[in-house]
């Protein structure tokens, strides 16, 4: 049941298929030493990646032009819930920026930034988050100042995911030159003068997140993305994108937590059989498997819309928030099944307890999101969320 | 109804709130939980402040404090962390146990060093294949002339491994038996040879710890005995109202702090050009918050004052502990929502509170153990 089956081509099927073999033969042995030591040297991370890429299954979203598919997104769920169903799968960040360049990006900058990022070669991070601007990005103070022939960058990012091995910044600014008013954009080269790591965050989970700074960074106007002032719709393709991959790793997540307090509770036993026989046992398992499979069906119903090119930010916002909910629920339900021993470090319920308490909050926080289905759906009846 | 404190009980509160302020800062225990310190500072000003007398007669060198007294000690502890409350629990409640049932010699010797926080105890009950079903266990203690030898694995045993601590063994003194008949209630000192103790790493309560104890031929003079040989288990239940209803207390402090720094932090952040607290989202989350923790407080309390009075109150301890603990769980959750990414952050207290919360509605009962509890005084049976 936790396996079931999903309405999807014939060609995802087997892309499906593909990266459920990939997680079992080489995520899952990898899992005790994982587990054990919260992390895996950057050596493996490398080679996990390139063996990725070698299989198809790193950013199946290439566009056709550049040899892949396109665009993608339900490819690239299906293949980050899979991957999601090994605790190492769930640190293994898929790259989430090409559909993002692919749109947006000059001749000059595909043929600089997305050509070698199609091929595996180039890795990029995104730097939106600032101390004061979380979900308010309008509240984003780093600043790219026209200063003749060049832009200098200043500011100070926070949270930023994905970085080591990130061989291009995507820093968003605000540009406040005449008639370019707005937020802005850039490729930030990890090597330009100008740009460091100002602190190594050390979070719940054992993601790795940093703080750049920016002082007088200089850059071309040819690294801005996208015209001046097309930052906010840039940010908002970015974190569709982002948003309903985490939706699909949460739902790997969801699906792991299950099929671990599935055989615990017919491992354990308790006066007198195993707990799989309590019906309160029973029940909270199927709540929860009643819970991932919708959220299951709206990730697949959310990125088709996307592959199909229309407006779905409501869609996705839904697919996120139940997703990430669930995720949250059954990891939850995991740990009390497993009872103390489900507390333990370097065990599966525990890692995926901290680590599922992340989709709330990351890229778009649950409330964000209600706002923005709210939005839609008073819209659509002709009213105002206010 | 009598929803009040006396004066005593007051000036009893604030005294240990400002002298709690004063030794547990924030960076104290951020260092502690950081660095599985325990937090033996504490556990000093306590005894010093006569804190571990409270619950102790007059007669045996307390101060003889009611049930209440007791809980108003317990929310105080858990403002600062349940860990703090927990230890203290478990030397004062594995002490008063003693007193009930204990030798007179035993409890000339132990209660003092009790008080005077010169010895501390722990409990061992739970093992691998025995958790809620305690009938399970399996070490046993093997009554030698005038020793016993013990053989088994504990697991999970909070503190065991702290100076001077004493652990209160639960095992198998009847051979061949497989019901709480059988069980008996021994003192170990850790270091006696064939004693060996592990620390596990777990996802929260760092400061006191938790272990694996592993016995092997492990001898005991068997004057270590507690209460009557094969009956150790009800002897244990003796103290377990109280003990349940002060845990519960603690969850309600520890889940109070929760709601004051997420409070105080939606209070401060600014986004969208006002704080965020005034979006109805968040105002309404910190106004279930702290509907729900005045509603365990209050199931506390009323707990409490039953143990006080006498009556029959299984299922009202019940209530208090599966109520607060369930609480507790879901404000840390909502606080850390609350706080956005900086509540994911190693440097605030607010993951802290989401970790140590997580175990307490496994820990004392789980949560489905309360509910068997509670449904049971309604006259039902859940299988
Ligand atoms: C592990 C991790 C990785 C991250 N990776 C990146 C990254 O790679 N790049 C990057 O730029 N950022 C990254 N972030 C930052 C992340 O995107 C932000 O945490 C997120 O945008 C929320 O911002 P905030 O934390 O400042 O919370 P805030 O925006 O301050 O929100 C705090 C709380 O207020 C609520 N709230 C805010 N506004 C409203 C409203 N209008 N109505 C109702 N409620 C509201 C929120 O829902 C939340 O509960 C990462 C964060 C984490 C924890
Ligand atoms: C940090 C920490 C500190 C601890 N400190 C101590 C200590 O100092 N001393 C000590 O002895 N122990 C201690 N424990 C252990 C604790 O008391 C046990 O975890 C608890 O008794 C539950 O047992 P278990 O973990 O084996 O879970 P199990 O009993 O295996 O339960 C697993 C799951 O099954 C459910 N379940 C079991 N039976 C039923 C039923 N009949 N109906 C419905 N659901 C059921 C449980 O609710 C739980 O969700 C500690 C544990 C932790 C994590």
């Amino acid at each position: 049941m936790t396996s079931v089956e999903l309405q999807i081509p014939e060609s995802d099927k087997a892309l499906q298929e593909k990266a459920r073999q990939f997680m079992t033969r080489h995520l899952l042995p990898l899992e005790s030493q994982f587990l054990a030591g919260a992390s895996l040297p950057d050596d493996s991370v490398k080679t996990l990646r390139a063996m990725l890429a070698a299989a198809g299954l790193d950013r199946p979203q290439i566009p056709g032009s550049l040899g892949g598919r396109c665009p993608g997104f339900l490819s690239q769920c299906l293949v980050q819930d899979e991957l999601s169903y090994s605790v190492v799968g769930t640190e293994l960040c898929l790259e989430e920026n090409l559909q993002l360049l692919r749109q947006h990006a000059t001749v000059a900058q595909e043929e600089r930034f997305v050509r070698p990022m199609a091929h595996g070669k180039l890795h990029s991070c995104f730097a939106l988050t600032e101390p004061d601007a979380g979900s308010d990005i309008q509240s984003i103070r780093a600043t790219a100042v026209h200063c003749g022939s060049y832009y200098s960058l200043s500011g100070y990012k926070a949270y930023v995911r994905g970085l080591s091995g990130a061989g291009v910044v995507l820093v968003v600014a605000r540009t406040d030159t005449g008639d370019e008013q707005g937020l802005t954009v850039w490729l930030v080269d990890r090597n330009d003068p100008g740009l460091r790591v100002a602190a190594d965050r050390r979070l719940l989970s054992v993601e790795r997140v940093f703080d750049l700074a920016l002082s007088d960074c200089r850059l071309p106007p040819e690294r801005m993305l996208g015209g001046p002032g097309q930052g906010p719709a840039i940010v908002a393709s970015r974190l569709r994108s982002a948003e309903i991959f985490s939706a699909a790793r949460c739902n790997g997540m969801a699906r792991r937590c299950l099929d671990l307090a599935l055989q615990q509770v017919q491992r354990r036993c308790a006066f007198g059989g195993p707990l799989s026989q309590l019906q309160i046992v029973q029940h909270q398992l199927a709540e929860r498997a009643t819970e991932l499979h919708a959220a299951r069906l709206l990730v697949v119903a959310a990125a088709s819309h996307l592959d199909s090119g229309q407006q779905a930010d409501a869609q996705v916002a839904v697919a996120k928030t139940h997703a990430a909910e669930t995720a949250r629920r059954v990891a939850d339900t995991t740990v009390q099944l497993h009872g103390a021993q489900g507390c333990v470090v370097g065990t599966a319920p525990e890692f995926l307890y901290r680590s599922s308490r992340l989709g709330l909050i990351a890229n778009v926080p649950t409330e964000l999101h209600r706002v923005q289905i709210a939005e839609a759906i008073l819209d659509r009846l002709g009213g105002s969320a206010g | 109804m009598e929803f009040g404190f006396t004066v005593e009980q007051e000036t009893m509160r604030n005294l240990l709130r400002d002298s709690l302020d004063e030794v547990c800062t924030d960076a104290y225990l951020r260092r502690c939980d950081e660095e599985h310190r325990y937090p033996k500072e504490v556990f000093e000003l306590l005894a010093e402040l006569g804190f571990y007398g409270l619950a102790f007669p007059v007669l045996q060198g307390g101060t003889g404090g009611s049930a209440i007294d007791m809980l108003i000690v317990a929310e105080e502890l858990g403002r600062k962390s349940y860990d703090l409350a927990a230890a203290y629990a478990l030397t004062v409640f594995n002490g008063l146990n003693l007193l009930k049932i204990g030798t007179e010699e035993q409890k000339r010797h132990y209660i003092p060093l009790v008080i005077s926080g010169q010895i501390k105890f722990s409990i061992s009950i739970t093992e691998p294949d025995a958790g809620s079903d305690v009938a399970a266990i399996r070490t046993t203690a093997r009554l030698e002339g005038d020793r016993f030898v013990i053989n088994g694995q504990k697991v999970f045993s909070s503190a065991a491994d702290q100076p001077g601590n004493v652990i209160n063994l639960v095992c198998r003194t009847l051979k061949g038996s497989t019901r709480h008949e059988g069980l008996s209630l021994i003192l170990v000192d850790p270091h006696t040879p064939g004693v060996e103790i592990r620390r596990l790493k777990t996802l929260g309560r760092w400061m006191l710890g938790t272990n694996e104890i592993f016995f092997t031929d492990a001898e005991v003079p068997a004057d270590r005995l507690v209460g009557p040989l094969h009956q150790g288990w009800q002897a244990l239940m003796g103290c377990l109202r109280l003990e349940r209803a002060f845990a519960a207390a603690a969850y309600c402090g520890n889940a109070q702090t929760v709601v004051d720094e997420a409070l105080q932090y939606a209070r401060d952040r600014q986004q969208f050009g006002r704080s965020i607290g005034d979006f109805q989202s968040i105002a309404h989350m910190l106004a279930d918050m702290q509907t729900e923790v005045d509603m365990v407080r209050l199931l506390c309390y009323r707990a409490a004052w039953m143990v006080e009075q006498g009556v029959e109150c299984t299922r009202e301890v019940s209530m208090a502990k599966l109520a607060g603990s369930e609480t507790f769980a879901r404000v840390a959750n909502m606080g850390m929502q609350i706080m956005g990414g900086y509540g994911y952050m190693m440097d605030f207290n607010m993951q802290r509170y989401f970790r140590d919360a997580r175990i307490c509605t496994v820990t004392a009962g789980t949560s489905q153990i309360q509910r068997n509890i509670i449904a049971r005084t309604m006259g039902l049976r859940p299988k």
